[in-house]
C-alpha cells in the first residue's frame, strides 16, 4: 500500500490549519511565495455539449509533508520537499494519474466537485476499476513513500498506516504494514468512508504541546476490498444510478418511446 | 450454423436504472435492456437489404426487438459505445439511441487500460409496419 498520491489544496491547507481559518486562497499563495508548495497539475472540467466549466488544480501528496515542516519552522527542508514533490508531479505516472482521474470525474457528474476538495473519493473508485489503474495508482504512491522515506525519520511524528480488518462495536481493528494490530475509533473513519473491511489508511499523530495531538486520517492506495461494480462496457451493470439529467431524460424517452419496426426473423420462445 | 453463415452477433442482458433521487429505494427503479454487443462480420459492414434497409439497422433492430419479447422488461435499451467508434455512435443515433455526454472511462476488454464509452439509450415500441426506405440498387444480401 501507499500514500493517496493526488492532493487538493483545501488537503494541503488543512494541514497547516485542520480548521481551514482564513483565505483558502491567499493562505496557499503564501505558502507559495515560500516555496513550500509545488505548482502542482491544471486540467480543465468539461461540461456537456464539450464546453469547459472550470479547471481542476491537483498536487502531489508531499506537499502535505512540506507544509507541516513549514508548520514547525523548518522551511529549508520544507522547500526541499516541495522540489521533491514538483519532481513527481513531472513524471508520466503522475500525469496520467491526474489525466484519469479528471476524465473519470468529468464522466460522473456528482464527482467533479469532489476532485477539487477530496479527490481521494475519486482515487477510491479507480482503484476498484481494474489490475492496470491499480498498478498506476501503487506505481505513484509508492515513489511519493519513497521520496518521503528520506526526511521522515527525522519528523516528530507517529504514523500507522494498515487495513481494516473487523469492525465491532464503534472501534476499528487494524492489521498494520508491519503486522501489528491497533484499534481506532470509528469515528475517526466514517465520514471518510474507510469504515468498512479492506480499507487502506493512514493515520498520523502529531503532539503539538505536551498532551495535544493532531490526529489525521487519510486514506491509503491498496485496499483489499477492490471489488467493483464489475462494470465494464460488454457486461449489464447490475444496477445503474444515473444523474440527475439523464434520468430525467430517460422519463421523458419512456412517455414517447421511438417506433421500430419488426423484423421478420424468427426468434427464440421466451420461458 | 456454419461460420460462413454468421453474419452478425448481438449479446443483450438486464440491468434496473434506478432513481438517483432516491437510490437506496428500489421503488423507481426501471428495468431495462442493455445490449453488451453489437458486431457485423467485416466483409458484411456497409451491406444493404434488397429493400434498402441498411443491414446495421436490421442486426440493432433485431436486437432491439429480442429485447423487448422478454417479459419484465421495460421498454428502455441501454448500452455502452467507445467514444472512438464513430460508424457505431452514428448507427445508434439514426436508430433512435441519445448519446450521454460526456464520455465514460469503463475497463476495456480490449485494452490495458481504461477507455472512454459513450452512455446511450433509447425507449422503443416494436411495431408492425415496414421500413419507409426506398428501394436502392446497391450490394445486397442474398443467401
Amino acid at each position: 500500500m501507499g500514500p493517496n498520491p493526488i492532493v487538493s489544496k483545501r488537503e494541503i491547507l488543512r494541514v497547516l490549519d485542520p480548521r481551514l481559518r482564513g483565505s483558502p486562497r491567499a493562505r496557499f499563495q503564501t505558502l507559495r511565495n515560500k516555496g513550500v508548495v509545488s505548482m502542482g497539475v491544471v486540467r480543465p472540467l468539461a461540461g456537456r455539449s464539450g464546453r469547459l466549466r472550470g479547471s481542476v488544480h491537483l498536487f502531489s501528496t508531499l506537499n502535505r509533508d512540506a507544509v507541516r515542516l513549514h508548520r514547525l519552522g523548518r522551511d529549508a527542508d520544507a522547500r526541499k520537499v516541495a522540489k521533491d514533490a514538483k519532481r513527481l508531479e513531472e513524471q508520466a505516472g503522475f500525469v496520467r494519474l491526474v489525466d484519469l482521474a479528471v476524465a473519470f470525474a468529468n464522466s460522473r457528474e456528482q464527482l467533479v466537485t469532489s476532485l477539487g476538495d477530496t479527490p481521494w473519493q475519486i482515487i477510491r473508485q479507480m482503484e476498484a476499476m481494474d489490475q492496470s489503474t491499480r498498478r498506476l495508482l501503487m506505481s505513484v504512491a509508492t515513489a511519493a513513500e519513497h521520496m518521503r522515506q528520506a526526511y521522515r525519520a527525522a519528523e516528530d511524528i507517529s504514523r500507522l498506516a494498515g487495513w481494516v480488518i473487523s469492525i465491532q462495536e464503534r472501534m476499528a481493528e487494524i492489521e498494520t504494514i508491519t503486522g501489528t494490530m491497533a484499534m481506532l475509533p470509528t469515528i475517526q473513519l466514517e465520514s471518510l468512508g474507510l469504515d468498512r473491511i479492506g480499507a487502506a489508511l493512514e493515520v498520523e499523530w502529531e503532539e503539538v504541546d505536551p498532551g495535544e495531538v493532531i490526529v489525521s486520517t487519510v486514506a491509503a492506495v491498496g485496499s483489499r476490498d477492490c471489488s467493483s461494480e464489475n462494470r465494464s462496457a460488454f457486461a449489464p451493470p447490475k444496477r445503474l444510478v444515473p444523474s440527475q439529467t439523464r434520468w430525467a431524460a430517460i422519463r421523458r424517452k419512456l412517455d414517447n418511446p421511438t417506433p421500430v419496426p419488426s423484423v421478420p426473423l424468427e426468434l427464440p420462445a421466451r420461458t | 450454423m456454419n461460420q460462413a453463415d454468421l453474419l452478425a452477433v448481438t449479446a443483450q442482458g438486464f440491468t434496473t436504472i434506478a432513481d438517483p433521487g432516491d437510490p437506496d429505494s428500489s421503488r423507481n427503479d426501471i428495468p431495462a435492456s442493455f445490449l453488451g454487443c453489437i458486431a457485423i462480420r467485416k466483409d458484411c459492414q456497409g451491406l444493404t437489404l434488397a429493400d434498402g434497409t441498411r443491414l446495421s439497422s436490421l442486426v440493432v433492430r433485431s436486437a432491439i426487438q429480442d429485447a423487448l419479447t422478454i417479459p419484465g422488461r421495460s421498454s428502455l435499451v441501454a448500452g455502452y459505445v467507445a467514444e472512438e467508434n464513430s460508424r457505431s455512435r452514428s448507427l445508434c443515433r439514426r436508430e433512435g439511441f441519445d448519446e450521454d455526454l460526456p464520455a465514460e472511462l469503463l475497463p476495456s476488454s480490449y485494452l490495458d487500460q481504461p477507455a472512454p464509452y459513450v452512455f446511450v439509450i433509447g425507449a422503443f415500441a416494436v411495431t408492425t409496419g415496414q421500413s419507409k426506405r426506398p428501394a436502392r440498387r446497391t450490394k445486397s444480401v442474398e443467401r
